[in-house]
This record gives structure tokens, C-alpha cells and sequence, in this order.
């Protein structure tokens, strides 16, 4: 057990993963019994990785919870701390807090039509939904994922996403903002990717997450072709510092998104934004 | 708990009283130069202890800083050969005394926000060793408005162990079981209340009610932030004032952001320490990838008072988010202070 609430537990990294210049994944697993038992992620959970004599971040849980005391975060160097990550080595101890957070609900989307958006290194967080729903095909037999990243070198699990084009029981879309030599896929925004799917938007159960302005205008695409409020499942991004509902960075009206959320369905926010008085995306 | 006899102490005893209980005392001090009181540690209590209190009307900062210091280590580390968690130092025992009504109720707030799940149990055991004597207002200065809060000048509850000058001696009043053993474990210096003391004490209550300056319809103030009818111009007027300094947070018993950094003591050991944050400053909710949602001014300022105000907070805390202690009107060189701000949603207009 953690010595208090914002002490981490220690994980050992077994692998790294190189996904693109800047984005690295990190592959944990805990060295002792107790933790490997206590700590079970549900999709869309978060974890604060704390390099000591750094800081503290906060990173979705990439991996399903299916896979017993291991777990896999992806990390983009952008500041401080993950630039800090980037610098460790296999073997290497991280300080770990969580699973904080609420989840994905994935039990909406039985026996409707799941749907992924994801943006650039928004797809991490939604690979925990993907795992979880693969592992369960009876009640999920179709995925449409579609996702979208700046640049052909920005698209993050690349070899997963050859198995998952190849995977009959996913339909997987993928597009660039800008392409490169050798890119012969679609180049444009992810929300153009909508041209090429036909569901019937009233059982859709859609899942988005990236950067806010692409969760922006996905969400007014789903409106658009009529998928309701309440199945649009959306993470909001805020600066979660003691991701305990504690400090009060990430706070919108009296809602804390680190405990609250991360995950909200588009009528919630809207109800939020209502309340708080501000935009929430 | 089962209801309290009334005792009194004869001020003479106080320092006896507050040395019997074996455990530093906090107490409020003039300092030099500028006059202003602050809460200072005495390892024995002083001969002035009593006086002092009756003196001064409130503490430029609030003797909170004892349960939620300004600065405070979560844990610390060693890095090799591999990291170590270490926990931080145990809080020790402390009794406060001479707090305001105000502070207590602020106090209770902050127990109650920190009990929260998951429960900050850093804050718990620090609150847990402090011991509150307060002491009732009966001269409010020009900037309290505790009235309007429900935070003073006198307390029913909350408090752990409140005293009222009567003269030359206080009335003891006990609010807690820790208010009770304490008053177990300084039982002589204490005598039993004559007649009508009680009475006495709602007289000075009363009185005491009549002396406020500053009034604050904080009702209003919640009823029109609330329901969104507070026009978008006049957000933005308020905030102009604002010079975003974050005096006002810094004061407030009630505030309790904070930021979180890590400090390095040597090449391989250190500690990670909590320091209290201002949601008025620009880096506030500013993320790594330089993206800020409350990237302008207005949208902080109202951030600040939607906390205070919302009827939504109220309804999940008990309590609106001010307490009147009158600190931040003190702090504030804009005006754009609690009761300036609730006037101002109220009737439209900045004075």
C-alpha cells in the first residue's frame, strides 16, 4: 500500500515500444503480489506515472484490464515528466498511482453498433475499450474504428493496426492531415473518414478521443448524422494534477474530471457546460 | 455527544490551562513593523497569551496554515540504487488558540472537502491533531461580514472548545470530544458557570451582531450566478479589476487548490511537496501540450466565484464557499473582493 493518497506504488517497465519520433509505449508490470491483485483497470481509467525528482503525469491505461497485473501506457514527450520517461531503460522502476477514474461504458453499446473516432494519441485511451470489446465478441462482433493522426509517421500502433485491418470483425478507416512519400491512404481530417461508413447512426455508441478541437467537431459530425446525446461517450481534457479531486486543476463547474470523469457522454457535458458556464471542449 | 455543562476560566488561568494540556500551542503574535497578527508556535505558552487575543481582531493569514501549510511534503525518495517512497514526517499534536469563529468554520469546511473519496488521509491526520480554542468576536472589524456566512462572530458548533470574554473570566464552552478531554485534562484551572453566564454570552452575541459594517447578500449572489443571469459585460468588467496576484486565494480560509513539484535535495533523494495554487493565475489549468482551456481572464475570474457561489457546490458541500473573514477585501486592491463581486452580481453596477 501507498504510504498516503499521493504517494505512487512501484511498477517495474518490462518493454518500450517505440510508436513514432515523439511517442513511446511503456509496458509495466508490478513486482509484488498484493498490487498485481488489487490493481484491475476498467477501460477509459487513468494512472499519474511519477518520475521522482520530476513530476507527476496523468496517461489512460492503453491496455485492457484483462491482462492480469500488467499494463501498458503511451506516452508523447511533451513536457517535463514525459520527456523524463522517455529517458528510462527496461528494468527501470516508474511511480505509479490508480486506477483513478471513472470508465467507458461499454455495456451501452450491447447490441448496437460500436464506434471508435480517435485523434492522434487520443487512440490509447480507446485501445482499452477495443481490447475489452475483442475479447468479448459474442457481445461485441463489430467494430468500426476510424482514426486520424497528423502525418502517416504520427499513426500510433502501427503493427496492431495491420492485424486490425486484417481482422474481418473490424472495419478500420484510417486518414492523415498531411501525407507522405509512400502514403497511398486518405489524407484529410478524420471527420471526412465519415464518408466512407454507412451505419445507421440511430444504434451507433460512439467513442471519441484526441485533442479537444478534433473531439469538437466529431461530435458535431455524430449530431449531425443523428446519433443521440447519451451515446456519445467523450473523455474531457483538462490538466489532472493530483488526479484525486484534491488540487482543483481539472475542475469544470462542481465536477472534478479526474474523479467525475474522465469520461462523460455528450448530453453530460452539455449539462455540464450548462452548469459551469463554460465551454467544456 | 451529550449536551455541556457551562464552565468559566478566569483569564489569569488561561497560560496554566494551555500548559496542562502538554502540547504546543499555537498562538496569535503582533509582529514587528507592520502590526499585522499571525498564528506563531509557542513550546510553552507565553504570559501575554490572553492578552493578545482579546487585542487583535483577526490574523492576517488564517491559522489553517497549521492543517494546510502553505508548503507541504507528501513523501520523499531516494532514486538508487533503485526508488524508495518515503513517507513524510508524522504531524504532531497542536492546539490552536485564540482562532476566530470565522477560521473554525472554515476549518470543518476543508475537513469535510478533504474527507472526500478518495479521502486525502495526509490532511486527515494533520487535522486530527489539532485542538481548537476559539475565541468569539465581539469588536468585528470594518472588513468582516461573518454574518452573512454563517461563519460567526459566535458559534453554536464546529468548534472544539470556544471561549467568551465575560469580563475577567471566559465562558468555556465545549463543542467536541476533543473539546472534552481537553477540558478533562485542565479541569482545575475551571470552575463552574454562575447563573445566567449563558445568557450573558447571548447578550454579547447580540450586541455584537448590531456592530457589522460590511453586509453581503450572498444569496442573491448565488441565486443569480446560478441560474446563468449574470450578463457576459459585466464578467468582464470584474475581472479587468482583477490583476491576477492571487492575494485573494492565498487568504481564503476556504481555498484549497494547490500545485504539486518535486524538489531535489541531492543527485539522488528528494521530496514531492503540494504549495497552495491560485486559479486566477494564466499557467493555472494549462496543459503540457500548451493547450488551456480558461485561457482568458474572464473565464478564470469566473471560475473563481462559480466555486464560491454555484448553488451546485453549495449543495454538494453544505456550504457556500466564503466564510466572510473579510481577508481578501483586505488582499484585494481591485475591489473585486467576495462582498464586491456579490454586490455587483446583485444590482449590476461596480462600485
Amino acid at each position: 500500500m501507498a504510504v498516503n493518497l499521493y504517494a505512487p506504488d512501484l511498477a517495474r517497465i518490462t518493454e518500450i515500444t517505440s510508436e513514432t519520433s515523439d511517442v513511446k509505449t511503456f509496458a509495466l508490470e508490478w513486482p509484488g503480489k498484493e498490487m498485481k491483485q488489487r490493481f484491475k483497470t476498467l477501460p477509459g481509467q487513468f494512472i499519474e506515472a511519477s518520475v521522482p525528482g520530476v513530476g507527476e503525469a496523468p496517461f489512460g491505461v492503453a491496455s485492457s484490464y484483462d491482462r492480469d497485473g500488467e499494463f501498458d501506457i503511451t506516452v508523447r514527450a511533451v513536457g517535463n515528466v514525459t520527456r523524463a520517461m522517455h529517458e528510462l531503460r527496461p528494468g527501470d522502476l516508474l511511480g505509479i498511482r490508480g486506477p483513478l477514474g471513472n470508465s467507458f461504458p461499454h455495456e451501452i453499446a450491447r447490441g448496437k453498433i460500436p464506434l471508435f473516432v480517435a485523434g492522434g494519441i487520443g487512440l490509447p485511451p480507446l485501445r482499452s475499450l477495443i481490447h475489452y470489446m475483442l475479447a468479448r465478441k459474442k457481445e461485441f462482433p463489430h467494430l468500426t474504428i476510424l482514426y486520424g493522426a497528423r502525418t502517416p509517421s504520427d499513426l500510433v500502433y502501427k503493427d496492431e493496426l495491420k492485424v486490425w485491418a486484417g481482422d474481418p470483425s473490424i472495419d478500420l478507416h484510417i486518414s492523415v492531415d498531411v501525407g507522405e512519400e509512400g502514403w497511398t491512404g486518405n489524407v484529410g481530417l478524420v471527420t471526412e473518414l465519415f464518408k466512407e461508413i454507412r451505419p445507421d447512426y440511430s444504434k451507433v455508441a460512439a467513442y471519441v478521443c484526441g485533442p479537444p478541437i478534433m473531439i469538437h467537431f466529431v461530435i458535431l459530425k455524430l449530431l449531425e448524422l443523428g446519433v443521440p446525446e447519451q451515446m456519445i461517450i467523450s473523455t474531457l481534457e483538462r490538466h489532472m494534477k493530483c488526479g484525486v479531486g484534491k488540487c482543483g486543476h481539472c475542475a469544470i463547474g462542481h465536477r472534478y474530471v479526474c474523479t467525475d470523469g474522465p469520461v462523460f457522454s455528450y448530453a453530460q457535458i452539455r449539462e455540464l457546460e450548462w452548469q459551469a458556464g463554460e465551454k467544456a471542449t | 455527544m451529550t449536551a455541556h455543562v457551562p464552565r468559566m476560566i478566569p483569564k489569569g488561568r488561561i497560560d496554566s490551562f494551555l500548559e496542562s494540556l502538554g502540547v504546543p500551542v499555537a498562538v496569535p503574535v503582533a509582529l514587528n513593523g507592520t502590526g499585522d497578527i499571525d498564528f506563531r508556535i509557542m513550546e510553552k505558552p507565553v504570559a501575554a497569551t490572553a492578552a493578545c487575543a482579546e487585542s487583535y481582531v483577526n490574523s492576517a493569514i488564517s491559522p489553517l496554515k497549521f492543517a494546510y501549510p502553505q508548503t507541504q511534503v507528501l513523501w520523499r525518495f531516494h532514486t538508487k540504487p533503485e526508488i524508495e517512497v518515503i513517507p513524510p514526517a508524522a504531524p504532531r499534536e497542536l492546539a490552536i488558540f485564540g482562532i476566530r469563529s470565522c477560521d473554525v468554520s472554515a476549518f470543518r469546511y476543508l475537513e469535510h472537502f478533504f474527507a472526500r473519496e478518495p479521502k486525502d488521509d495526509l490532511f486527515a491526520a494533520t487535522a486530527a491533531k489539532i485542538l481548537l480554542i476559539s475565541v468569539t468576536c465581539q469588536e468585528p472589524d470594518e472588513n468582516c461580514f461573518c454574518v452573512c456566512c454563517d461563519g460567526g462572530p459566535f458559534l453554536d458548533r464546529k468548534f472544539d472548545v470556544q471561549l467568551t470574554d465575560l469580563g475577567d473570566s471566559y465562558l468555556f464552552e465545549i463543542g467536541s470530544a476533543k473539546g472534552e478531554a481537553a477540558a478533562a485534562t485542565g479541569e482545575r484551572f475551571l470552575e463552574p458557570a454562575p447563573d445566567g453566564a449563558i445568557r450573558k454570552k447571548e447578550e454579547l452575541h447580540e450586541a455584537t451582531l448590531r456592530k457589522f459594517v460590511v453586509t453581503s447578500h450572498m444569496a442573491t449572489g448565488i441565486r443569480k450566478l446560478t441560474a446563468r443571469k449574470v450578463p457576459d459585460a459585466l464578467w468582464r468588467r470584474m475581472a479587468a479589476r482583477c490583476s491576477e496576484c492571487g492575494g485573494c486565494a492565498f487568504v481564503c480560509p476556504m481555498c484549497t487548490c494547490f500545485d504539486v513539484s518535486d524538489q531535489r535535495e541531492t543527485a539522488d533523494s528528494g521530496r514531492r511537496e503540494r504549495c497552495w495554487d491560485c486559479c486566477q493565475y494564466s499557467g493555472y489549468s494549462r496543459e503540457a501540450s500548451g493547450y488551456n482551456p480558461r485561457d482568458e481572464k474572464v473565464s478564470r475570474f469566473k471560475r473563481r466565484f462559480t466555486h464560491k457561489l454555484s448553488y451546485y457546490y453549495v449543495q454538494a458541500d453544505g456550504v457556500h464557499g466564503c466564510v466572510g473573514c473579510g481577508r481578501c477585501i483586505q488582499a484585494c486592491f481591485g475591489k473585486v473582493d467576495m462582498p464586491g463581486v456579490v454586490n455587483a452580481l446583485r444590482t449590476e453596477t461596480i462600485v
